[in-house]
């Protein structure tokens, strides 16, 4: 039985290689210039009637592509065939780093690209025009194409060290261009020059799983390693989000002013008040006040004439209508004296004590001072205590925006901070000039 | 990440705004219901947890 919607069976011409006599497949429908071997690696100009030997090798270092040749798929909606994979390489402080190519070819849509490097993979498509090149503000070379500028990323000597399959163009390991890579992430700019001529292609990030999707090649897509020069900033901008925090900072401080001018800051209560600590009973209560508005704070301040003494006071301030009380105690203490550094002092002679969300209402303040009963050490202490004791509704409270401006900036911040990391190790990894590339020398050409 | 940033401004801005509006503060202090209304006339008669509160009494 037929399957539903079989596949095109791809157009394949076999030739013979006159070099070892194994087959060759053509797939380019007359479109390729050379093709390699698979057998004996010969390149052989596959134009010329007669299939000629353009290159052989009498040993060659072999590479296996990820997609093998003749695979079919769909990429960026339209239906390529892998008919050729090279394998490229620049050479730097003695290193070779090498990629992979491979040539995608539609019969109405002509040849596209992959390249692959660390399992970072590039869809390029031949330019039919050059990009326009100039000096960056400062930032060196850069190419302008459709409206979008490209830094130049890296110069090298590209060495071609292994073909297999059909190739547009006439291809031999070993040829050299020099290569000029810029870089718009995901988009990416490469001018090839070789002798006078000049091809420029405009590429693509894509990913390893959108390779494997489109032509199934078997295993799954090597993981990326490193930074590629076009690969895209995970780290979104964080323009947007430093806009955001500005407005909200503005807005914060707007609201604190007006916390500051709109608090009640009322001043309920206030009353001077002497204390004896030999005093008998020394608890009283004050009259009552009006505590208005809803819930919010309530602050009780002292001022005192302590020296070299403590006072402790013991409050509760009491709802007359519903008997709730709110029991809080505060110290004041203060030192001072002289000694062989000079004046010295410790605390202080007044304070304050602050209670959160009390309910509008009448209340009054139970108060119980208590103080030392008697000289301390080398301390004179004073006998009795005089203090003023104030109680004020809705003190404005502004830490909440204070602490708040700074956590708005975090986001962007980190943000900016990991983008630019981003960038820092991609451009770590440039070479615009060239300077550490060389072209290797490794061919083993007979 | 921008929007999610958006909606953390804005719940930083309410909630700043809101414990700045209400006033308020950490401090709650001991509540206490139905405290008996001869306080008034018998402040003695009562006693917060806070009277036996440890305090420093030193100096330099």
């Amino acid at each position: 039985m037929m399957p539903p919607n079989p596949r095109p069976v791809p157009k394949v011409r076999a030739i013979t290689c006159p070099n070892c006599g194994g087959s060759v497949e053509l797939r380019g429908l007359g479109a390729s210039a050379h093709a390699a071997c698979i057998n004996c690696l010969s390149v052989l100009d596959v134009r010329h009637p007669e299939i000629e030997v353009v290159q052989r090798f009498q040993k060659a270092e072999r590479f296996t592509p990820l997609i093998p040749l003749g695979q079919r798929g769909k990429l960026k909606g339209k239906e390529y065939e892998v008919i050729g994979y090279q394998v490229r390489a620049i050479f730097v402080d003695g290193e070779r780093y090498a990629w992979n190519e491979y040539v995608l070819y539609n019969p109405y849509h002509g040849f596209r690209y992959l390249s692959e490097y660390q399992g970072h993979w590039t869809y390029i498509e031949p330019m039919p025009y050059l990009a326009r090149v100039e000096m960056g503000g400062g930032l060196g070379p850069e190419a302008k194409s459709q409206g979008l500028t490209y830094k130049l990323f890296q110069t090298a000597q590209v060495k071609t060290i292994y073909v297999m399959g059909e190739f547009p163009w006439r291809v031999r390991v070993g040829e050299t261009v020099t290569g000029k890579d810029y870089t718009a992430a995901p988009l990416s700019l490469s001018e090839e020059i070789s002798g006078t001529e000049v091809n420029w292609s405009r590429g693509e990030y894509i990913s390893g799983q959108e390779i494997w999707a489109a032509f199934q090649p078997p295993g799954r897509p090597p993981e990326p390693k490193g930074i590629y020069f076009n690969q895209p900033n995970p780290y979104p901008g964080a323009g947007k989000m430093w806009l955001t925090s500005g407005f909200f900072t503005l807005a914060l401080l707007v609201l604190m002013v007006a916390t500051l001018i709109f608090s009640r800051n009322e001043k309920v209560y206030q009353n001077t008040y002497t204390f004896t600590p030999d005093a008998k009973e020394a608890s009283f209560v004050t009259p009552s006040f009006e505590l208005k508005g809803g819930e919010d704070n309530v602050e009780i301040e002292l001022a005192t004439n302590l020296s070299n003494s403590w006072a402790y006071f013991d409050f509760a301030l009491i709802n007359e209508q519903t008997g709730t009380a709110y029991n809080i105690g505060k110290e004041v203490s203060f030192y001072e004296g002289r000694d062989s550094d000079g004046y010295w002092s410790e605390g202080g002679r007044d304070d304050k004590i602050r209670l959160g969300s009390v309910p509008a209402g009448r209340y009054y303040l139970r108060v119980e001072p208590e103080s030392a009963k008697a000289p301390t050490g080398v301390f004179t202490v004073s006998r009795s205590v005089q203090y003023t004791l104030s109680v004020i509704r809705g003190k404005p409270v502004i830490w909440p925006y204070l602490l708040a401006i700074p956590f708005l900036w975090i986001l962007p911040m980190l943000s900016s901070i990991s983008r630019a990391s981003f960038e820092g190790s991609r451009w770590a990894e440039a070479d615009p000039q060239g300077t550490g590339a060389y072209a290797g020398n490794d061919d083993d050409e007979e | 990440m921008a929007r999610a940033h958006f909606l953390l401004s804005m719940l930083l801005t309410g909630g700043a705004s809101y414990l700045g509006f209400t006033g308020f503060s950490f401090n709650k202090g001991d509540v206490i219901r139905n405290v008996p209304r001869s306080i008034r006339d018998n402040p003695g008669s009562y006693r917060s947890i806070y009277s036996n509160y440890f305090r420093y009494t030193g100096g330099k």
